[in-house]
Order: C-alpha cells, then sequence, then structure tokens
C-alpha cells in the first residue's frame, strides 16, 4: 500500500489525511468557539483577510502542486513500506525461524497499532530536528517556515526534497515494524482504526490537528502541554524567536526529553510568524519555493 | 504558474471526486461463511468421523483396514490443522492441537516409552497417563511398529479414544463459536490467513526439510525417521491434507473462499501469486514418486513450491495491510 493520495479531493475525504472533512469540522467549531469566547464576534473582512491573503492563496496553489509531484514522483518512484516490510521480513526469515507467537489478535492489534504511533511519531520528531540542525536541511525546511499567516494547507507548503524524506522516513518505520510483526505474529495483523486513520492518532491528534497551523492560539495548559503538543505549542514554533522549539508532531515528550520543550504559557502572545523581515518574499511562489533552497545552497558552497 | 487560476483549482479539486470511490468495499458475508461451514467445518466434522472409522478398524485382523483407516486420520488431521483456528475463540482450545499430536514437541523418545510401557504389565490406561501417550505419533508406534497384539490393541484404544475426544471437542467447539467468526469477519480471515501461513511453513521445514536434508543445519542428511508418522509412513498423506485445505481455502474452483474476499477487497495480483505457487506445490506433490522415501531430490520441488507460497502469502499480506495509508499524512510538520 502506498500512499494514499488518489486525487487532491482525496485527502478531504480519506480519515488518514490531516484534512479530512470531519477533522476540519471539528477543528472549524473549535476555532469558532473559541475565537468568539476570546476575541469577540467574527466578521466578514476579517475572515476574508485572513483566507484570501497572499500566504493562503499560494498554499491553495502549492497544494495541488504538492499533490501532483507526489503523485508523479513520489509514490511510483520512491521506496514503498511495503518493500521495506518485505525485506525487514526477508532478512528476519533468513536468521531466524518465524515466531509464530501465539498473542491474542486483539493485544497484537493494540500493540500493532501502537508501535506504528509511537515509532512513527518519535521518527517524525528526529527528522523535524535534523531539517532544523543540518544547515543544508534547514534551507529546505525554509520553505514550510517561510509562511506569515498560518493555515490548514500551510501543513502542506514543503519543499519536494522534505517530501521525499518524509516519505522515505515513513517507508522506513512503517516497512521495519510491519516487517517485524509478521515475523512474530503472521498474518494475524491488523490496525486499530478510527475513520480510517490510526486510533491513537485520531484520538489525540487529529481533530485539534489543523489548528495547528491557524492563529488559534488553543493551550492545553502547562501539564499536557509536556506530554502533547497542542496547537498554541507548534503556533509558537512558527515564531522567528522559537522557531528551533517544539518539533514533535503528537507527543510533546520527545521535545520534553530531549530538550526542546517551550511551553506555550512561557511565551508572550506575539502572533509574528515567518523567517523574519524580508524572508517571505525569497518564498513566494512556487518557482521560487523550488528554486530558492538550491540557490542559498550554492550561494553557501560558493562563500566558503 | 499562471496554470493554477482559480478554474483549473476548482476543476482539479472537482473532477477527481467523480473517480473517488469507496475503497473499504463492503463484501458479502457469504464467503465466509463458505470458509467456516464448507471447510473448517466440514473438515472437523470429517476428522470426527475418520477416527470413529480408525476406533472400528481396531477390531479388524486386517493390517491394510488398520493402516488404510489411520492413513486416512492422518490426511483428516492434516485437513484440520491446516486452518486450526478454534483456540482464538476458547481458551480450553489452544492446547487441543498438541493433544491430539505431540509432532515437534518436546524431547522425549514417545516410541521408546510406549515399547517400554507394553513390555510391562499395566493396565493400558493406567501405563498411558502422559498426555504425550495418546497422540498420532503415539498411535504410529502402537500400531505400526511391531506385531499386532491384544496387548498393543488395548493400548490402541485408549490413545484412539483419547484423539477421537479432541476431534469431538473441536467439532463441537466450531458450532459453538460460528457467530463469533462471523461476528468479526476480518479478525477471522486473518486467523484462517495465518493458520494457513503457519502450517505451510512448518510442514515445508519441520515435515519435509528437515526430513530431507534440506535444511542449512543438516543438508544433504536424509533422515525418514524423523518423519512426523515413521512406522505407518502416512506423514505424506498428512502433508497432503495441509495442501487440500489451502487449496479448499485459496483455489480458484473452490470459491467462494479466501480468494474470493481477496479478490473484492485487493484486486486479483497478490492472491493469484498465492494460488499460483499453490497450485506448483500440489502439482509437485502428485508427481512425488511413491516410493520417494522422503528422497532429497524428490522433494525439492514440492519444497520449493511450499516456500513460493510462502513468500507470496506474505506479498500479499504485506500489501492488504496498508501500513502507510493509516498513519495520517507521511508529511511533514
Amino acid at each position: 500500500m502506498q500512499m494514499a493520495i488518489d486525487t487532491p479531493l482525496a485527502l478531504f475525504m480519506n480519515g488518514s489525511s490531516r484534512i479530512f472533512w470531519g477533522y476540519l469540522i471539528v477543528s472549524t467549531v473549535i476555532a469558532i468557539g473559541w475565537y468568539v469566547f476570546k476575541v469577540g464576534a467574527i466578521s466578514a473582512p476579517t475572515l476574508k483577510a485572513y483566507w484570501f491573503n497572499a500566504d493562503s492563496k499560494l498554499d491553495y496553489r502549492y497544494f495541488v502542486f504538492n499533490w501532483i509531484f507526489k503523485a508523479l514522483f513520489i509514490v511510483p518512484v520512491l521506496l514503498s513500506a511495503n518493500t521495506v516490510a518485505l525485506w525487514t521480513l526477508n532478512w528476519l526469515n533468513s536468521v531466524s525461524e518465524p515466531l509464530f507467537l501465539s498473542w491474542y489478535y486483539r493485544d497484537i492489534m493494540v500493540a500493532y497499532t501502537l508501535s506504528l504511533f509511537v515509532l512513527g511519531d518519535v521518527s517524525r520528531y528526529w527528522l523535524h530536528r535534523w531539517l532544523h540542525t543540518n544547515r543544508w536541511l534547514w534551507k529546505f525546511h525554509q520553505v514550510h517556515h517561510s509562511a506569515e499567516s498560518l493555515n490548514p494547507l500551510t501543513f502542506y507548503r514543503l519543499h519536494p526534497v522534505e517530501i521525499m524524506l518524509y516519505a522515505l522516513r515513513n517507508a522506513l518505520v512503517a516497512g521495519v515494524v510491519t516487517g517485524i510483526f509478521v515475523f512474530c505474529f503472521g498474518a494475524r495483523l491488523n490496525l486499530y482504526s478510527v475513520l480510517g486513520g490510526n486510533a491513537f492518532v485520531v484520538i489525540l491528534f487529529s481533530f485539534t490537528g489543523n489548528l495547528r497551523h491557524s492563529h488559534i492560539r488553543l493551550s492545553y495548559g502547562r501539564w499536557l502541554e509536556r506530554l502533547l503538543i497542542s496547537p498554541a505549542q507548534h503556533q509558537v514554533h512558527h515564531q522567528q524567536k522559537n522557531i528551533h522549539k517544539n518539533l514533535g508532531s503528537v507527543f510533546a515528550l520527545w521535545d520534553w526529553v530531549f530538550g526542546t520543550l517551550r511551553l506555550s504559557k512561557d511565551v508572550p502572545i506575539d502572533q509574528k510568524f515567518g523567517l523574519g523581515c524580508g524572508k517571505r518574499e525569497k518564498f513566494d511562489g512556487i518557482i521560487k519555493i523550488i528554486i530558492q533552497p538550491f540557490f542559498d545552497i550554492y550561494r553557501s558552497i560558493r562563500r566558503n | 504558474m499562471k496554470i493554477f487560476t482559480p478554474l483549473s483549482l476548482v476543476c482539479l479539486l472537482s473532477v477527481p471526486a467523480l473517480s473517488y470511490a469507496d475503497q473499504n468495499n463492503t463484501v458479502v458475508k457469504d464467503p465466509y461463511a463458505s470458509i467456516y461451514d464448507n471447510v473448517i467445518q466440514h473438515n472437523a466434522n470429517n476428522a470426527v468421523q475418520y477416527c470413529a472409522d480408525l476406533q472400528t478398524s481396531l477390531e479388524s485382523k486386517s493390517s491394510d483396514v488398520r493402516h488404510q483407516a489411520f492413513v486416512q486420520l492422518a490426511e483428516g488431521w492434516g485437513r484440520v490443522q491446516a486452518s486450526y483456528i478454534l483456540g482464538d475463540y476458547d481458551m480450553n482450545a489452544m492446547d487441543y492441537p498438541l493433544m491430539i499430536d505431540y509432532f515437534h514437541s518436546g524431547n522425549e523418545d514417545i516410541h521408546e516409552s510406549i515399547e517400554r510401557l507394553i513390555g510391562r504389565d499395566s493396565k493400558p490406561s493406567t501405563a498411558l497417563y502422559k498426555n504425550s501417550y495418546k497422540t498420532m505419533g503415539a498411535i504410529d508406534s502402537v500400531m505400526f511398529s511391531g506385531e499386532w497384539s491384544e496387548r498393543r490393541k488395548e493400548f490402541a484404544e485408549v490413545m484412539v479414544a483419547n484423539v477421537c475426544k479432541r476431534f469431538t471437542q473441536i467439532s463441537e467447539g466450531y458450532k459453538a463459536n460460528r457467530d463469533a467468526f462471523l461476528f468479526d469477519v476480518d479478525k477471522g480471515l486473518s486467523l484462517v490467513v495465518n493458520a494457513e501461513i503457519e502450517h505451510i511453513y512448518k510442514t515445508r521445514d519441520w515435515r519435509i526439510a528437515q526430513v530431507s536434508g534440506l535444511t542449512k543445519a543438516n543438508l544433504g542428511e536424509t533422515k525418514p525417521e524423523h518423519q512426523q508418522y515413521p512406522y505407518s509412513e502416512a506423514s505424506w498423506a498428512f502433508i497432503g491434507g495441509i495442501l487440500e485445505t489451502n487449496k479448499q481455502l485459496l483455489g480458484e474452483d473452490q470459491q467462494p473462499n479466501v480468494a474470493t474476499i481477496a479478490y473484492e477487497k485487493h484486486g486479483k495480483e497478490g492472491i493469484h501469486a498465492v494460488q499460483v505457487a499453490l497450485a506448483s506445490s500440489l502439482e509437485a506433490y502428485k508427481n512425488t514418486p511413491v516410493d520417494h522415501n522422503f528422497n532429497l531430490n524428490d522433494m525439492i520441488p514440492i519444497f520449493q513450491g511450499l516456500l513460493d507460497v510462502q513468500k507470496a502469502f506474505y506479498r500479499h499480506l504485506v500489501s492488504q495491510i496498508g501500513v502507510s495509508a493509516n498513519l495520517i499524512d507521511a508529511d511533514g510538520d
């Protein structure tokens, strides 16, 4: 099974996608409630200014480009989780007999779903951290941080190089975990899913996931923000001063353990997102997004 | 990027909506009921009958009749074990296979123990105090390793009664758990496929490779005495039973079965490879010379066929799990 990107619209219809319509509706309800409670009445000009500013329009266009790029280059070419799972399985079978452990079906499902969730999340943390700490990769990841206005589709504003890295990460983690589980338990493998997505991800993340890239500063409070990344914490991550903090996806635990945690209450409410003065213009079109990182790398190499 | 006008954006988003079809097609339950009734339950019922036939044959003076009855039961037992899933519905049933057949379990030489007990004068029901002394391997030993006698018959009666009791429990257990199987068909199917893969592997490795010298550890050293039922030589029938159940579950001409469900859910490609490899294994089984005695060269085609079945099964299995689709986007943050 490869990434489900049959159509751009499929992403809105698929429960394993971040922007599934159900999650968007829940996020919208939360956002309206939060806005009315914290700010006041919602006006049409405010909505227009948010949904139709230059960054938002670029995100809409780039969302379609992102889909086309994946459909043409990632899915057919890149290593799939299936291939990695079979490699893992064949290697394990070559060094040992299959285990056929007699666990209960339900327990295997819980263990498999949880393993995919936890290992998937920790691997996202480390790849994200690598994108921030490696000077060459940061040039590509800057694309995502160039947005000064955040909306749910900003999630898809990623340079193709970064898309490939995340796809490889997914193939490796999901493939190795699946290979090991098939080796241990044979065919008694299934995933606990809710709305088609990993149950743990849906329950702990999906309904507020779309608020991460928004201006709705929804905090989980000091205690829970050490465990789960709140939308407010991810917005802190998009602020220039804290750009290398809060690198986690679902769990804040990794940030806490590895020293990159910043609680939202500890950061002044400063809605200035992006890379800083004058940087947005470097990434304000699709062509620029694709070319600029390579140009920056070339300049760095020449300078050194 | 002028091509991305609002109009083209709308078109790109809308047209695919027409092609977006629900990938989780609802599969009618008929194939599941068919698997349960026509394969699992049917084979268990047959085993009960074959066991009763063996009990009757113990009264016969003809060694051929007794031998034929045991071979038939071995084949029936292979059919039951190839899709044995009762243990996942009834905890007590987890150990029934071990109570029927002790092959590849423990280090005790059952034949030696049985011969020692026959030599004593204790009552058979007392002498055969261990469960492993009342299993298929023990029956094979007592019925076919020495001259048929009243003492051997009395021992065989106790052993066969034990095995028959277990087969009856399995048959009754399946009757009691039919609704549970059909209540969660995904679980049921994964248990059936798992049983298939497990016994394809064990048949290839334990019952063929280790006997004929096709494992890394014993390459070239054929040891027919290590086969499952060395005295009756009914091991080959057991292997046939395993293959026949797989044919029932996957055969193109045996549908509705596992293949029917795989076609509907995932298309023909993956499961077709399993079917082809299984057909090759069945062909190799049929073409093996009658007097093979687990000769290495005679075993290579079926060994290879079963290896291909296992690999094709794994490929199909991994592709149908759909790991990456369920992760909530593989992208970054």
